[in-house]
């Protein structure tokens, strides 16, 4: 038998100082939030509770062909695959099909938000007067009414499909079929591109509100992700990327600097992203993260949340392809953190997994030059073989 | 020794915990010192993270550290003998992985979880010698095939270096209990090197 000494030599994990202060921060933080365990039992039996009840009013999947409509109340209706779908008034969709590929919901009047489970093996397609929105899994408002079909994307990422143009929305992005064509008309020539560039996740400013379907008028109010406020009328380009929307911050509206009445601050958002992941709610967690950086892209946590958001992607998640946004946004945001050695690390394992050799090679150049005896170095030079 | 003036001028210089025993900083710290407890964490934290890791190399450490800090001291009034806080925060680590590796294995047979090999190659030191790289891919390969407590039993004592009564104290398992896991686990490791 081997002396355990000296092969506890060669298995030793990276403990540098910058890692242990961040996980200091991290115990620190728990630590303070870490409720009584009377607090717990009670907690449970809530949840207990809910659970029961939501058991029993939990909606039962649409069956193809079956028409969800709501008159003066919005109604919600749940897919086989566990999307959801939130129907405003007035408004009506219809489940056109229900295969194992793909889902198809016709939107037939007003406004519906969708709620759509992961799976990357099916589509999930909403179709509203001749323009389609695919998405994979992502929660997004299709609205249809007298001045056309107008898509407003919370979070992921949705294609819109019209005619032969296909627009590309991230979270936080809105496409209005009114303003494409007003766009058209008023430049005929060239022939106005519809392809975005690929988004930058995740937006530095919401989308504004979508205006409610008509005629239901005053409008009503529509969730977004600081909370509940009016539709603003206020027209915009066909497409709002995040960057051009960073322009203009803090003046109202989508402003993501606005703090409004009952929205969550940055503080309660991260902790509430750090408690989840501790209890193992890694999906919970992500979203969480997710809409902290949509949130508040500028707060001096943002860097560390789309780390974590970029862990949990890729080890909880198996969003390999999200994790490399979070943990790009990461180094971006902080290319001296605390975390860069691990983001480096894992977008190289991130982009080998895709089989992106290009963007596997950078990444693995770029952390043996930084760090030629990390930890990781020697599983990152094994990577991004041709 | 005297304890820190902290009541008077509530920061204490982190080197001057330095100077305390365990005992004395878990007293401070039940007391809600949070420079205690950041002195607990300090003096303990890169002797844990090495044992998550190695008990456990297919999760990240600092992840594991992390719960087993946060658990330890937010249960610090369960320690009964706070001279030992070593030891029993050792015991609080193994408890923790066990439990993991246990979560994880029904998440696999309920096929929640992949069912991923472990690459104990990537795991080591670049410059390990070929007879160590042996001796620890053996070893991990054995773990896999291993239930909870066989692997960490078998980790404990050949990586570790702990007697079996170690062993027994921090997986609060009976000295006989861990004497049949370490048989088990010894049987699964020759039959790996037979393997290679």
């Amino acid at each position: 038998m081997r002396d355990p000494k000296e092969l506890q030599k060669w298995m030793t994990p990276d403990t540098s100082e910058p890692r242990v202060n961040r996980l200091w921060s991290r115990v620190r933080e728990s630590g303070e939030k870490k409720a009584p365990m009377w607090r717990w039992a009670a907690a449970s039996a809530i949840a207990a509770s809910l659970a029961v009840a939501a058991f029993a009013l939990w909606p039962r999947p649409l069956a193809v062909g079956s028409q969800l409509e709501a008159s003066a109340e919005g109604t919600v209706g749940r897919f086989s695959d566990g999307s959801r779908v939130e129907v405003g008034r007035s408004s009506s969709v219809r489940l056109v099909s229900d295969t194992k590929g793909e889902v198809r919901v016709e939107l037939e009047r007003g406004s519906a938000t969708f709620e759509v489970s992961k799976r990357p093996d099916r589509r999930f397609v909403v179709h509203a007067d001749g323009v389609e929105v695919r998405v994979v899994g992502t929660r997004f408002t299709v609205t249809r009414d007298s001045q056309g079909v107008t898509v407003s994307v919370e979070r992921g990422i949705v294609e819109v499909a019209r005619a032969a143009t296909t627009v590309r929305l991230g979270a936080g992005q809105r496409w209005a079929e009114a303003e494409v064509q007003a766009a058209a008309e008023a430049q005929p020539e060239p022939e106005p591109s519809l392809a975005e560039p690929e988004p930058e996740l995740p937006s530095v400013a919401p989308a504004p509100p979508v205006p409610a379907p008509e005629p239901a008028a005053p409008p009503r109010p529509v969730r977004t992700q600081k909370g509940v406020h009016r539709a603003a009328p206020a027209a915009r380009a066909p497409v709002t990327p995040p960057a051009a929307a960073a322009q203009t911050p803090a003046t109202g509206g989508g402003s993501d600097l606005v703090e409004r009445p009952g929205a969550p601050t940055a503080a309660q958002l991260f902790q509430e992203a750090l408690a989840a992941r501790r209890e193992g709610r890694s999906a919970h967690a992500a979203l969480t993260f997710d809409r902290f950086l949509r949130d508040f892209p500028y707060d001096s946590r943002a860097a560390l949340a789309a780390f974590e958001l970029g862990r949990l992607r890729m080890d909880q998640l198996s969003d390999v392809k999200g994790a490399t946004q979070a943990l790009e946004q990461a180094l971006k945001l902080a290319p001296d953190g605390t975390f860069a050695e691990d983001a480096l690390s894992r977008l190289v394992r991130a982009y080998d997994e895709l089989g992106s050799k290009g963007a596997c090679a950078r990444y693995r150049e770029q952390y043996l030059a930084r760090f030629p005896n990390g930890p990781y170095a020697r599983s990152v030079s094994a990577r991004c073989a041709q | 020794m005297p304890l820190p003036d902290s009541r008077a001028t509530n920061v204490v210089p982190l080197h001057r915990s330095g100077e305390l025993p365990d005992a004395t900083l878990v007293l401070e710290a039940r007391e809600g010192q949070q420079w205690a407890r950041e002195a607990l964490f300090r003096r303990h934290v890169k002797r844990i993270m090495a044992l998550a890791f190695r008990l456990m190399p297919e999760e990240d450490p600092e992840d594991l550290a992390h719960d087993v800090f946060v658990k330890a001291l937010g249960s610090l009034d369960t320690l009964a003998n706070p001279a030992a806080f070593g030891p029993w925060l050792s015991a609080v680590t193994v408890t923790l992985i066990k439990m993991k590796l246990r979560k994880k294995r029904w998440l696999r047979r309920i096929g929640m979880a992949k069912s991923e090999e472990l690459d104990a190659e990537s795991l080591m030191s670049r410059d390990a010698p070929e007879g160590v790289r042996i001796a620890l891919g053996d070893l991990y390969k054995a773990a896999e095939k291993l239930g909870e407590e066989e692997r960490i039993a078998l980790l404990l004592q050949r990586i570790e270096g702990l007697e079996l009564q170690q062993i027994a104290e921090q997986m609060h398992l009976s000295l006989a209990t861990v004497k049949r896991r370490i048989a088990r686990a010894e049987a699964a490791l020759a039959e790996v090197a037979s393997d290679a």
